[in-house]
Order: structure tokens, then sequence, then C-alpha cells
């Protein structure tokens, strides 16, 4: 029956092709909600989008369309081309094979199509709109913990019935009612509250979120007073870097490269539409992918096994490596296991983060970091993980493919185990379908928040909901907490609301975790059926919670995902990652993850105090931004423009085209307006040494002395001086510096100290049409004409702006030029480069031995010292 | 980023405010005359991260029968007492408590409020749960360190600044002072790069560039700062050199330490490179960080040698301030997140408990040899009277952490400088602790 009603609206559109249009009446938006690039929007479908009027399907047809409504609205039912009948409303889903799409295409190719119909309606009245809203989503939910009756904030004006007890709609109803009477400015007041501000149970819902939408509604409707909105206008008397400027920056920031000047000046004339396509264009190649990993190394920070070992070669779990290292041991190899230790630690440190990267570059949707059910290898883990994987070259162990761990035995009877001083002898044991998922089952990760017996994995679900849900559990309930609650010992993370209103959040979510012991092993216990730890097992007697073949606490919650039980004891962390990419918070944490690597601050949190002497500015900035943020989550879900659904890519374009990104002047200077919440936003971040270091590469054609570090090329700037220049090393240190000190800017006079000269002699000993730098002028010539239009080039070059030779900016650095070359004349310095006062570092760079260094114009020397100018210039190291 | 043109004297002004350009232009750069010439307070903050055992340190606790064991120790040591204060007989307790008892204030039954560690740190070192404020050294550092090329040093831990001042990482002092000389060649230290009179002129004409983009009317918030901040470093960087004089390098660094299976602490690092900061001139408050509290499990295996090596650092930063002559101007403060519980957990841990302690230092002061506040038995808070600071249960109340936190406003002597009263601390009535 079900298939003849869908075989009924196919038609043809091309060989093995049909559409299924979809239809809003009302105010919504049908959304796929698994991500495979259906759905319509409201203004697709206002706009006669054929995302909605044709809505084209090859191939298989396995879809689930959830419809979701606007502000004020509510969804009634779906009409015309029924749902599946196991659908659950608002859900709509179709399950159909393509040879069933191509049968129907094949014979009936000229029907008309019907559509499937999502119908929503406007509320009535507030009462309406708080029983289908704002009642069970938000009050009993969000609510109810602390606002009842002998809770923690039973003082409140706002004290609830359960759901339990009849009545309570009418009742908690009332409750807004009696306060909206004597509270002046109701609506700006509790959505305060929820946000954090002056409440006691922290942060509650955040603006853009669906649970703050509803219940902004309904104090809309309930008050008539809509709230103050202040995040709007936020940006009315600012500027925008023009196209040109922002692909710059863009380029700079996220890319590791510098527009030739045709590019930029193409931006510079390009509208929206093809600034983002010159955009999408720059995210590519090496300088992105280090972008990718530094980004994603300064939120998981599991760089730290870089240079530190993750894990004791004796482990049996990885029983070719452990009998790598202990035969080589034996056999006097061991030079090859201290070139296998960075290998490995390279591996593990590096493989979640490839991951990302690996999704990213190759356009998969980004939900696949956590669902991916392959990992991404390197040379060094090659070994451990039986991958099935051929490198070119295998001493490079910066080379990455994906693949399945196949080399993870967990132990058993038939476990046979030698410890060896090194490595260790294993055999038997039981074999492993590794089951991945992702990011959250690597080695790297589970080793960077270790669990402990009482942790409980807690610290992973932790980091979980923070990177990739955008929740800060601790910022649920950061806020003066009942002292005796804090004395509670009758398992008070279980009953005690002071402490459920985190734990019922974290536990099951930490439960999801199970399979992982402290370090991170997969069914790290003998026989190989949990990961539970000895002391919560040892004494297994009835009173005890541990009954055999448990593998998950009996006195915590259950596994799950808010209300959602995760059951497959195997591959729970999987079952996990499915629900998490469902969640629309895992598309505004996606946000958030990346939006510091993108702006150079974190995305901000609600401001909690309201006598801050900054807190309306705050405020205001924040939810400006936090609409920002859940808005463009919402399109990167449904796919944002034409793009398909989950596109990183597409995201980090939305985010540089942004005012939050871009602005980058002020129309009017405001004396009296407080700036400090704006002070993270646009044009003005201080380059990362990673990003200074590849904007001097992309300039120059140099990097500042590069070395080898454990078969890794790094320059001064992310290597030796990476810590002092605001860097971080993921593990004591994991807070990028915002902020210049002095002690930093010591790293910006060096790096054209050193590398200036050399970049001097090497451009003038090279045909000018292949300098990069030096392009007007010759070696002797000191025509101040000339003198001029070179410094113009390198004020673009360096700074990024095109100047007039007659510039009040160039007059400056020509002042410089002729100063600094009449005192060498008059006080006779040297007359070449590396002379005896003046020393050149060319045993640290590689350059042709045959330079010619003399100098008998005081010409070099003098554009040495202009290198350096342009190099501590502000414009060169903030961008 | 693209700048209009056009100085603007309020800009100047605005910028010499913090800077002290006015004073350099157009030469000499130097903001500060350097070399130890900063006779404000000079401030330690210790932040032991994870929250520490007080009831194994300055808030001893004996066991209580019928309850669970709060302390192994107790089991067969007694609470021992030196002058006015008591301590338990752990660790490197007996040592540090007989040395260093006349100069010290304990207070005890300190209320964070919260078992959660962020809220925690934010709460004993801002002074208040909510995010947002700054440290108490970042306070003392923007009135009397503001021009200082390192004013504000960091360890690591609670950082915040609330945009008053910047602070310098001491994350990785081995090669600084090389990197501070950079004029001076890597090979050679006879030799130079460029002529200093090079270098000084650029720094001149870059100045020069400053007066062109600040003067802009059109700068957005982030771009003002971004440069005024810039501007400082290059022109306070000049005063580094008597610092780097100072440096240790090589084996005269503090080694790293390995305190447990998996705290590598550098603690006595941070403190040899922030004093050495102090005897310089160019730093006046540093926030050192040790971390490895967090005992959830074989708490008093780890807790032990923890609590020593804190005890050791502390000793380190009096005995080494004494060397240098900096002794009779320090301040020190410790504490931590918040305190562990009077009990062990199943994996022989101790886990989260708000009642903990705070420790001012400072040599042959008036209030040493004091404890005030107090906990009961099983470590809940007393309450305390704030005219007498005596238990009262009618009209006392908790010490919270915003009450210490205003004491160290006090001793740091900015509690009614104007950046401090833009983040009042409302503890209730004021609890003076020092008298």
């Amino acid at each position: 029956m079900i298939l003849r009603q869908w075989l009924l609206i196919c038609s043809v559109l091309v060989l093995g092709a049909c559409k299924h249009p979809l239809v809003i009446i009302g105010e919504g938006d049908i959304v796929d909600v698994n991500g495979g690039g259906f759905g319509c929007t409201l203004e697709q479908f206002q706009a006669g989008s054929t995302a909605c009027s044709v809505n084209a399907v090859a191939g298989d047809y396995s879809v689930r369309y959830q419809a979701v409504p606007r502000p004020g609205w509510r969804f009634v039912r779906w009409e015309g081309v029924p749902c599946a009948y196991y659908s659950e409303s608002p859900d709509c889903q179709f399950d159909w094979t393509s040879e069933q799409v191509e049968l129907w295409d094949s014979v009936y190719p000229d029907f008309d199509t019907p559509a499937t119909v999502a119908v929503f309606e406007p509320f009535n009245d507030a009462l309406d709109l708080f029983v289908s809203e704002v009642s069970s989503q938000v009050i009993q939910t969000q609510c109810i913990a602390c606002h009842i009756d002998g809770g923690l904030s039973s003082h409140t004006r706002l004290v609830f019935l359960p759901d339990s007890e009849a009545g309570y709609q009418e009742h908690n109803f009332q409750q807004f009612v009696e306060l909206a009477e004597d509270q002046a400015a109701t609506t700006d007041y509790v959505l305060g509250k929820v946000q954090g501000v002056g409440h006691g149970g922290g942060v509650q819902l955040t603006p853009g979120s669906s649970g703050f939408i509803a219940m902004e509604n309904f104090l809309t409707l309930l008050t008539g007073d809509s709230g103050s909105g202040g995040g709007e206008g936020l940006f009315a008397d600012y500027t925008l870097a023009d196209g040109g400027e922002t692909l710059r920056r863009a380029a700079v920031i996220a890319a590791g490269v510098v527009p030739a000047p045709d590019e930029i000046q193409n931006a510079r004339n390009a509208g929206d539409e093809q600034l983002r396509a010159m955009l999408r264009g720059l995210l590519t190649g090496e300088g992105f992918h280090k972008f990718l990993i530094e980004g994603a190394n300064d939120r998981l920070l599991t760089d730290k096994w870089i240079d530190n070992r993750l894990f004791n070669f004796r482990e049996p779990y990885y029983p070719d490596l452990a009998n790598y290292f202990y035969d080589q041991y034996l056999s006097g190899e061991v030079m090859a296991l201290r070139g296998m230790r960075p290998a490995l630690n390279y591996g593990f440190a590096r493989s979640p983060l490839e991951l990302i990267a690996f999704v990213v570059e190759n356009d998969k949707p980004y939900t696949e970091i956590l669902t991916a059910d392959y990992t991404m290898v390197n040379p060094g883990l090659k070994l451990p993980y039986r991958a099935d994987v051929e490198f070119e070259d295998e001493s490079n162990m910066d080379q990455w493919l994906p693949a399945e761990v196949e080399g993870y035995v967990r132990i058993d009877t038939t476990t046979s185990y030698e410890r060896g001083d090194v490595g260790a002898k294993v055999s038997g044991g039981l074999a492993t379908d590794y089951p991945h998922a992702g990011v959250l089952n690597t080695p790297g990760w589970l080793a960077r928040y270790p669990s402990t017996d009482t942790n409980r994995n807690r610290a992973r679900a932790r980091w979980t909901w923070y990177h990739f849900l955008g929740v800060d559990i601790e910022r649920l309930a950061s806020r003066t907490t009942d002292p005796e609650a804090l004395a509670d010992t009758d398992n008070p993370t279980l009953k005690n609301p002071n402490c459920t209103v985190c734990h019922e959040v974290l536990d099951p979510l930490a439960g999801s975790y199970q399979n992982y012991g402290d370090d991170g092993f997969y069914k790290d216990q003998p026989l190989g059926m949990d990961s539970l730890p000895r002391l919560y097992k040892r004494d297994n007697t009835p009173e005890d919670p541990y009954q055999f073949g448990d593998v998950w606490y009996r006195d915590m919650r259950a596994p799950g995902f808010g209300d959602t039980p995760l059951t497959n004891t195997d591959q729970t962390l999987a079952e996990l990652a499915a629900q998490i990419v469902q969640d629309p918070r895992f598309a505004s944490g996606t946000v958030k993850f990346w939006w510091p690597a993108l702006t150079g601050e974190e995305a901000l949190t609600a401001p909690e105090n309201t006598e801050d002497v900054d807190y309306a500015e705050r405020l205001a900035v924040f939810e400006a931004q936090s609409e920002f943020i859940e808005s463009l989550a919402l399109q990167f879900a449904n796919g944002i423009g034409e793009g398909a659904p989950f596109n990183l890519r597409d995201l980090m374009v939305e985010i540089m085209m942004s005012p939050w990104f871009r602005a980058d002047g002020r129309v009017v200077q405001s004396e009296d307006v407080e700036e400090g919440p704006m002070l993270g936003i646009g044009s003005g971040k201080l380059l990362t040494p990673e990003q200074l270091d590849r904007k001097t590469e992309a300039i120059t054609g140099f990097r500042w002395f590069v070395q080898e570090n454990n078969g890794v090329e790094v320059s001064q700037l992310d290597g030796t001086y990476r810590l002092f220049y605001g860097g971080i090393d993921s593990d004591g240190v994991t807070q990028r510096a915002t902020e210049m000190t002095a002690l930093m800017s010591t790293v910006v006079e060096a790096q054209p100290l050193q590398l200036g000269c050399v970049l001097v002699a090497v451009e003038f000993n090279t045909p000018r049409a292949q300098r990069r730098l030096f392009t007007t002028v010759g070696k002797d010539d000191v025509s101040e004409d000339l003198i001029r239009e070179q410094l113009v080039v390198l004020h673009e070059k360096f700074l990024g702006e095109e100047v007039s030779v007659t510039d009040p900016q160039i007059d400056i650095a020509y002042a410089l030029f002729t100063e600094t070359r009449a005192e060498r004349m008059t006080k006779g310095f040297d007359t070449r480069l590396n002379g005896t006062d003046e020393a050149c570092p060319f045993q640290f760079i590689p350059v042709a031995e045959s330079l010619d260094l003399t100098d008998p114009e005081h010409t070099l020397n003098t554009w040495v010292s202009m290198m350096i100018y342009y190099m501590t210039d502000f414009r060169y190291v903030y961008d | 980023m693209s700048m209009t043109r056009g100085l603007k004297r309020r800009d100047l002004l605005r910028l010499a405010a913090w800077s002290s350009i006015v004073a350099s232009m157009p030469r000499p750069f130097t903001v500060h005359a350097a070399t130890g010439d900063n006779a404000g307070p000079l401030i330690v903050t210790l932040q032991v991260s994870g929250g520490w055992d007080v009831s194994s340190f300055c808030d001893p606790k004996a066991n209580v029968p019928g309850e669970k064991v709060i302390n192994t120790w107790a089991n067969t040591g007694e609470i021992q007492q030196v002058g006015n204060l008591s301590y338990a007989p752990f660790a490197g307790n007996a040592t540090f408590f007989e040395k260093y008892y006349q100069h010290m204030l304990v207070i005890n039954g300190v209320d964070a409020q919260t078992n959660s560690h962020s809220a925690g740190v934010t709460h004993n070192w801002s002074g208040r749960l909510s995010e947002g404020y700054p440290t108490a050294t970042a306070l003392a550092a923007s009135v009397f360190g503001a021009d200082l090329p390192m004013g504000y040093v960091s360890g690591g831990g609670y950082q915040e600044t609330a945009r008053l001042v910047r602070y310098t990482s001491l994350s990785n002092p081995e090669g600084l002072a090389g990197l501070i000389n950079g004029n001076v060649t890597l090979w050679d230290a006879e030799q130079q790069y460029r002529h200093q009179s090079d270098l000084d002129r650029i720094k001149r004409y870059q100045l020069e560039q400053l007066e062109e983009l600040l003067g802009s009317s059109t700068l957005t918030p982030r771009q003002r700062h971004a440069m005024e901040t810039y501007y400082q470093a290059r022109v306070a960087r000049t005063e580094l050199g008597a610092f780097a004089e100072l440096l240790p390098t090589g084996d005269e660094l503090q080694p790293s330490v390995q305190v447990t299976g998996d705290v590598q602490s550098t603690v006595h690092r941070q403190a040899q490179v922030a004093l050495i900061g102090f005897q310089s001139g160019v730093s006046m408050a540093a926030d050192l960080f040790l971390r490895g509290f967090d005992t959830h499990a074989d708490h008093d295996q780890d807790h032990e040698p923890m609590l020593a090596h804190l005890t050791d650092a502390v000793d380190y930063i009096w005995e080494t301030a004494e060397s240098l002559g900096l002794a009779d101007r320090l301040l020190v403060f410790i504490s931590s997140d918040f305190a562990r519980t009077p009990r062990y957990n199943s994996s022989e841990g101790k886990d989260h408990w708000p009642i903990g302690s705070a420790i001012f230092m400072a040599k042959n002061a008036p209030w040493g040899n004091r404890v005030v506040g107090g906990s009961d038995e099983l470590q809940n808070a007393l309450n305390i009277s704030p005219a007498t600071l005596l238990h009262d249960d009618v009209s006392g109340r908790h010490i919270y952490p915003g009450d210490v936190q205003r004491t160290l406003r006090v001793l740091t002597g900015v509690d009614q400088h104007e950046s401090a009263l833009r983040f009042p601390i409302n503890t209730g009535d004021y609890m003076d602790f020092l008298t």
C-alpha cells in the first residue's frame, strides 16, 4: 500500500530520478533530520526553491523529515503523500530503494507529482503556547528541579507543580501571570534568568535555542512586551572590510597564504556570492590543513601526546606493538625502537585531529567526525592497528590514510603474556571488531581525559558535552549551592537535586563510555567483557551493586543521551555518536568549536551579574552573537545556500562573511560607550605563532630557520619560541595568548633580526623578475622615485594595504630609509652584508654559497633595516 | 586592515595614561627607570590546583568515633600546635609550620559554595562565583605595575585580568635571556645582528606610525586595544635587559620535579623566575601554579608528596626572597579550589569538599601567628561574627572566598583604588582579619 502511494508521486526527471515536492502551510521548516541533503525551509518554499518544488530524488530515498515550527507557530499534521506508518509525529519518514524508484520511473513516467505537506498554525493565546511549547519542553525539564516546593528555588516567585499533579499546567502558567503583574520588564527579566543572569541555577537556555525561543514567544504573547532584544543594531556604526581585505585576512588566518594583488582586486569588486566562492576556494591545501589541525587541537589538546608517551608498550591490547618492541629489544635493535616511539606518539596525538581534517577536506558531512567507522592511520600506527594501508614513504609519519583497527585484542583465557624489559610477548586473546565512533574512541582522545574508579568517565563526558554540543556542564549550576547538599553522602549525584542538576545530564553520557577503561582501552578487564574496575567488582555479594555480566555501575544512571537510553553494550559510543549528531546542539556546538580558530576569541558566554559596570553591553553582544550562532547552526545542519548539510567549509565561509569577522572600522567613535565587550570582534586578531610563521613564508618564501623535530619540520616560531609567543603545549599551557606582552614582542623582533639579512641577500642575488619582494629596485638604486615605488610594494606585501608613493606612510618609510643609509655612510659601516659588525646567520638557512654580499652603496643593509621595520609593524603581527 | 590617518591628542593621552609614552617621546623609549625602583608591594600567590586537603594541613582533623575515618594519619598521630597555629602531622608540615608560623595568617572554614572546579577556582581567585573579575594580583599589577614590562607574571591557573593589565607566562624560561638580548647572535655573544642605533631608529619611526594609526577616529575597539597593547609591549620591552642579566641559565634554573606518577611540577622554577623579575624591577605580582591535588583515588599516597612539595616550594620562595633582599616587601597568598571530603571513598581517595582554607604570609607581619574562622570536627564551616571574628551561630555567617579576597586587596593596597571599586565584592559586613 505504502509503496503504491509512493510510486504514484514519482515522475521522471532524468533516468532513475523522480521528484517529491514539499509544501509548507503556515510558518515552519521541513528539516532532514539525518542531514542527507533534503529538506525545505520556509524561505526556500516562499522563494519557490527547487529544494521544495522539485526535491529531486535519485537512488535510494531514505529520509526522515521533521516539521519544525517557527516561533509562535505549532506543527499540526502532515498532509498529502503520507509518511511511513512507523513515523512518529512530527517526523515523516520515507524508505525506498533505488530499484523501487526506478521501477516506477520506467512504468509511469508522466504522472503529476503530489506533495507532502507540513501544516503549521499559530497559537491562539499565551496559555495555548505555554501548554504546547513551554510546559514540557522547558518547565518540566529545565526548571522543575529547583523551582518546586521544597526545592532550592522554593523561595522565589516561580514555584511550579510537576506534571504528575493535576492542574499543573494551569498552575504553572498562573505563576508567570502573577510574576508579570509585579515584575517590570518581565520578558527581559525571565530571559535574563534562563541565561544565567543573577540566577542560582546558572545557564539553562541559550538565545536561539528552541527552548529559549519558545520562552521568548510565550512571554511576548503573555505580556505584550517582546523584550529589549539587545543584539539588534550591534554593528550599525561599524564598517566592514571590503572583499579584498576580507580575502587577504581570511587567507592569512585560515590558509596560510597571501593572495596575489589581482585576486585581491577581484575580491574587492566581487559581489557577496562571488566573494563566498573565493573564500571557499582558499580553504584547501597544506596551510588550510595545518589550520584545521591547530584549530581542532586548540580544543581537543591531544597534541599533548606528541611529546608524551601515551601508554606503556607492554600493554597487551595491541600485541603486534608489544611483540615488536619485545623482539627488537632482544635482538639489540634499540635504534629502531627509538625511531618508533615518536612515530607512535605522533600517530596517537594527531589521529583524532587528522580525522577531523579528513572529513572537512573531503567535504564529508561534519557529523562523520563522530560517526566515522574508521580512524586515521600514519606509518607509526599501521603496526599496532594491523591497518590495511600502504604508504608511499614509511618514514614520513605525517601521512594519513583512513583505515580500521584490526589489531586490537582483549584479554581472555587464551591470552599468553610474558613481560619483557621493553615490550611484552603476547599471544592469543580475543580478536575484536573495534567499534569505531569517530574521534570519541581514538586512543588520543580517551587518554587525554583519563578516568578513575570514582570519576567514572565523567571527564570524558564533560568534554564531549563541551566540544561537540557546546554545553558547559559546570555552568549549569556554578552558583551558590546548599552546604548540606554538598555534604550529602547518600549517593547525591543520583538523588540530591543540588547535584542532579548537572549529573543527570553528565552521568548518562559518562555511561556511554562504559566500554573504555581508565586508560582508554576497550573492555580492558580480564575476560574482555567490561571495563569496570576491580575494586567495584571485587566483593561480588548479593548486597553489592555489581552483578556478574554488568558492564556499567548500577549505582549510577544508565548509559544514555538526554532521555534516550543507549542499549548497545558493545557499541555504546557509536550509538551515542548517532544521537549527538542528530541533536541541534551539535550544529551550534560546531560553530562554537571553530569560532576561536577564525576570530581569535572564544564564543561569548552570558554575563551573570547585573551589577557589573558593563553588564548591559556584554549582554547585548552576547545575545547578538548567540542569535547569529544559532541561526548559522540551523543553516549548517540543513545545508548553507545550495550546499550540503554539515559542510564545515561552507560554515567557515559564513563566519568569515559575517561582521564578527569583518568588522574593520567605526563610522563614529563613541566616547561614552563601554567598549570592552567588542574587544574580540573583527580585524585586529593577534596571529598565532603558527599563523605568523605561515604568513612569513607566504610573503618571503622563507621560514625562520627550520629544524626537524621528531621527523616534522618546525621553524623557530612554531618550535623553539612557540610558547614564548603565546602558543600552547596542549598540556600545562592550553590557552593561547590573545594580547601582546613585552616578552612576546621580543619574538616579533627576533624574527626579522635573524631572517632579514638572509632575505635581502637572497632577493638581490635573484633575477628581478623572479623576486618576491624587491621587484622595482636594483642593488645599487638610490633614486627617490624607485625607492618609494619599492616601499609601496613592501607596504602592500607585508601590511596588506595599497598606498601611493606620496602617501604619508611612504613618506615616513622613505625618511627612515634615507636616514638609515646616511648614518651608514657617515659612520663608515661595513659595505657588505654579513660584515664584521653586523652578522647574517647564513649557517641556519640553506642558500647558495656564492651570494654577492657586497654593498657599496649601503642599500642592501638599509633594506635589511626596512625588513625589520615592516616585519615588526603592528599590521604584520595582527590581522 | 585599513587605517585612516589623523592623530588626535586625545588618543595619545589615552595611550600615555598607561604606557607613559608621552614621557618617552620622541626619545628615549624607557617608560620606567628599571632595576628595582618599584617600591610597592611584591606579591606572590600560589594556586594549589585541584582542591587541597586542609584537614591534613592547616585545619587538621582527628578522627571522630562513630564516624568514617577522616584521616589515616589520625589513627596514630595527633594534631600538632605551634604558636597559635595547629597543623596535621603529615607530609612536611612540621618543618614548615615550625619555621613560618609567626609569619602566617590562616583562615579556616572558608566556604567555596561549590564542588565544581571551575566555579571554585573562579570564586577563590577573584572573590565571586560569577566570571569576569580579575585576580587580586592583576588588580595590584594594574595599579602599581602598569608600566612594568612584566608587571604581572603567571605560571598558569586562573589568569583573569579583566583587561586591566596583561600577564606574561612563566611557562618556559629556558632560552629567555637569549631572546631578550635578541640583537646578540646565537653563536657569538660578542656579535650582533644590527647596530643598536639602527634598531632604535626603527622603533622611533614606528612610534610615528603609531601616531598615524591611533589618530584614526574610526578604529574598532579591538584594533585600538591591539595597537595600544602592542606598542606598550614594544616600548616596555627595553626594560627587559635588566631581567635578562639576572636570569639563570642551564643548570642554574630550578629543575622540574616529578612529584607523583603524573605530576611534573615547575613551581620552584616559576618562583625563581618571578622573584628575579621582582629583583630586576620588571615585575611586582606573580601567580604560581601547582596542580596535582585532585586526589580522588589513593589520596594519602599522592597528597602527601604534593603537600610536601607545596611547603617546600613556599620555603623556597621565602629563602630565595631573603637572599635577593626582597623578603621584607613580599606578600605570599596560598589557596585552592576548595578542599577534600573528611572521609575516604571506595578508591581510598577523597572527593570535593567546599569548606577549605587560605593562608597569608608576610615576614614579621602584625597579623602573623593567627588563625581566624574555623570548621567543626567534621569540617563543616562555622558561622563567624564579622565584628568579633568569633564563632557565633546567632549573628555570624560563613567566611567566603570574597572575604579572603577583600583582605588580599587591603594587603596589596588596592582596596580603595578606582580599579578595585569597579569590581566590588559583596560578601556582607567586612571581616577584618588583620587587626
